[in-house]
């Protein structure tokens, strides 16, 4: 970036060329939402700020953001912000960046559940972003929160807090089902709705993905084993144990993952009905089990 | 309306009350306003008598600035009297659609874009970005903005139509003159649910950037929505760095505003049809022209109103133009 006198205008287009030579997929839209984020700025405003000077003062900060995304950062972790369920969200390298087609789960629950008062169990929380926005939607519910990721657990914490729902989510640590096992002697480890978006890319997949991806977000929050379903079917086989009469189960799965599931879900007997349903591209990316 | 308020089971209806009470108030506030006006004015009358009397000038010319600024005021408000459409009081869904010509229009889209996302911020009013389809080089292929506050479809409605610009192109390698052409479409938000009729199953929603296997493998700024309303075919999507779920509902308002725009436009036609006459096309037509090359000059089509300084029109500067229209559509 040469030195000389910058308007906002000038940095903009001097950042999506550099994007564009750098093959950054979304060079314009990466460089508004960093640059908007750096002068405390909505994409609107920089663009009614067109002819605003930039000091140095934030010359060089940004100058290290577009280093970082030419390094593949995600921009999520740049800015600490990602938006689900239109609500804002803080983010950063300790959990996945939540994704559109999750916020599928979080309304489906939403949609299927009428019941005032739920108990509600989600797995493997990450920044916490089901529970949340569950939690806001749902004052009157019940919701325990696990995740194996202390890191990730320290996230989700601070979403609640911000969503002015921490005290209505327990947050535990430990490996899916463990911690409600720890809890066995004096509590209720039993559920109405069990909740996970668990990790589903195959291992064999790693070389495939963009490096914003596989360099940057949590492993454990995206690989499961050689065919991807190594959470899914341990799901699948204890989520009836830790469920009430009527309970039910509901993941997020990969694109190509549905056959399987449908055969996982047929060799449990637990279950009596179950559907898969389609995300907004039309893949089968909902599992939504029900036990008698 | 006070006084049935104040009526026992008035609340019964909350949903009707409220409503009232929202009509009561915005009447309220009209009136103290005219009553402000007509104060000022008779107390500048009675000023008026006094310095004649007095033979004081310092007062004199003090009264003649005020008296200016005072008929500033009302012509104003005559103007917002004018909008007492069914629809004026809502707030405007204004999109940006560049012509054809490339890079030129679809800057030209985005300084259009720009000039109502400023006049809402001159004005204090709201503003929010529905969607924004970037175009290939530079500028947009379309936006849409959601701009709020007092009357903002009444005002807004005047810059429905093509607006012609002209100017060197920063574009073209011989940097020659360019024509571009950009659409402008403004729709009042639907308003109350049971005023536009779309039941859920006639609602198809897609993501168009689709390919792949999405989730956990992919990691993106944007997120994208399709609606396609079935019956009619009416496609809208949104693209925004917020979450899918906030692009569906910004999608799903901008919908419902094209399907009432339809409804009335077919209401409309029935009625001239039954009283035989034929309703003008409005879409389409070329209401203003703004040239910066080889003179500068904004000028209206409608009303020949004209300005010479397009770089104010371009930062929002629009007041004058809309005005001149709503008082020409009153002759």
């Amino acid at each position: 970036m040469p030195d000389k006198m910058w308007r906002v205008v000038d940095l903009l287009d001097w950042t999506v060329g550099y994007f564009q030579q750098n093959g950054i997929p979304n060079p314009r839209l990466d460089a508004e939402v960093l640059l908007g984020h750096l002068l405390e700025k909505s994409r609107l405003q920089l663009y009614l700020h067109f002819e605003m000077p930039v000091f140095q003062e934030h010359l060089t900060p940004f100058r290290e953001l577009i280093k970082k995304r030419i390094a593949h950062t995600p921009v999520s972790y740049l800015t600490n912000h990602k938006e689900f369920m239109s609500l804002d969200f803080y983010v950063d390298e300790r959990v996945l960046i939540p994704r559109p087609e999750t916020e599928q789960l979080v309304e489906t629950i939403l949609m299927t559940e009428t019941g005032d008062f739920q108990r509600l169990l989600e797995l493997g929380t990450g920044s916490g972003v089901i529970a949340t926005s569950l939690a806001v939607q749902q004052p009157e519910w019940e919701i325990v929160a696990t995740d194996i990721s202390e890191s990730a657990l320290a996230v989700a914490r601070k979403n609640a807090e911000t969503h002015a729902c921490a005290a209505q989510i327990e947050f535990l640590s430990g490996d899916l089902f463990e911690p409600i096992e720890a809890i066995n002697t004096n509590g209720d480890t039993r559920f109405d709705w069990i909740v996970c978006n668990p990790p589903y890319i195959k291992n064999t997949e790693r070389a495939a993905l963009s490096p914003d991806v596989r360099d940057y977000e949590p492993e454990v929050a995206l690989f499961a084993g050689d065919d991807g379903l190594a959470v899914i079917r341990r799901l699948i086989a204890e989520a009836p144990k830790y469920l009430t009469p009527g309970g039910k189960l509901i993941l997020e799965i990969g694109a190509a993952q549905a056959d399987t599931v449908r055969t996982l879900l047929d060799a449990e007997s637990a279950y009596c009905t179950y559907e898969l349903l389609e995300d907004y591209a039309g893949k089968e990316r909902v599992v939504l089990a029900s036990i008698s | 309306m006070e006084r049935e308020a104040a009526e026992p089971g008035y609340w019964d209806d909350p949903r009707k009350a409220q409503q009232d009470m929202k009509a009561l108030g915005s009447l309220k506030e009209t009136f103290s306003l005219w009553q402000s006006l007509s104060t000022q004015a008779s107390t500048l009358l009675e000023l008026t008598e006094l310095a004649l009397e007095d033979g004081d000038e310092s007062l004199l010319e003090q009264i003649g600035v005020d008296t200016a600024e005072l008929s500033k005021s009302l012509a104003r408000e005559e103007i917002a009297l004018t909008l007492a459409g069914p629809y004026d009081g809502r707030p405007a869904i204004v999109s940006v659609y560049s012509g054809a010509g490339g890079t030129d229009s679809q800057d030209w889209a985005e300084m259009l874009l720009k000039m109502y996302a400023r006049w809402g911020e001159v004005e204090k009013r709201t503003v929010q970005i529905m969607d924004m389809a970037y175009g290939d080089e530079a500028g947009l292929r379309s936006a849409t903005l959601e701009i709020g506050g007092p009357y903002a479809y009444g005002y807004l409605s005047a810059e429905r139509g093509v607006h012609r610009l002209v100017r060197l192109s920063p574009y073209d390698p011989n940097n020659l003159r360019h024509t571009s052409f950009a659409q402008v479409e403004v729709l009042p938000a639907a308003g109350e649910e049971e005023e536009v009729a779309v039941r859920p199953e006639e609602i198809k929603l897609d993501t168009f950037r689709s390919s792949g296997p999405g989730g956990q493998n992919v990691q993106k700024v944007a997120s994208a929505v399709r609606l396609t309303h079935l019956p009619t075919g009416m496609v809208v999507s949104c693209q925004t760095e917020r979450s899918q779920h906030q692009n569906r509902e910004y999608a799903m308002r901008i919908l419902m505003a094209r399907l009432l725009a339809r409804q009335n436009a077919q209401r409309a036609e029935e009625l001239a049809k039954l009283k035989g006459e034929r309703v003008a096309a409005e879409w389409g037509n070329q209401i203003r022209s703004y040239v910066l090359h080889p003179y500068k000059s904004v000028k209206d089509h409608r009303t020949n109103f004209q300005s010479a300084n397009p770089d104010a029109v371009l930062d929002g500067g629009l007041n004058d133009f809309i005005e001149a229209y709503l008082i020409s559509r009153l002759n």
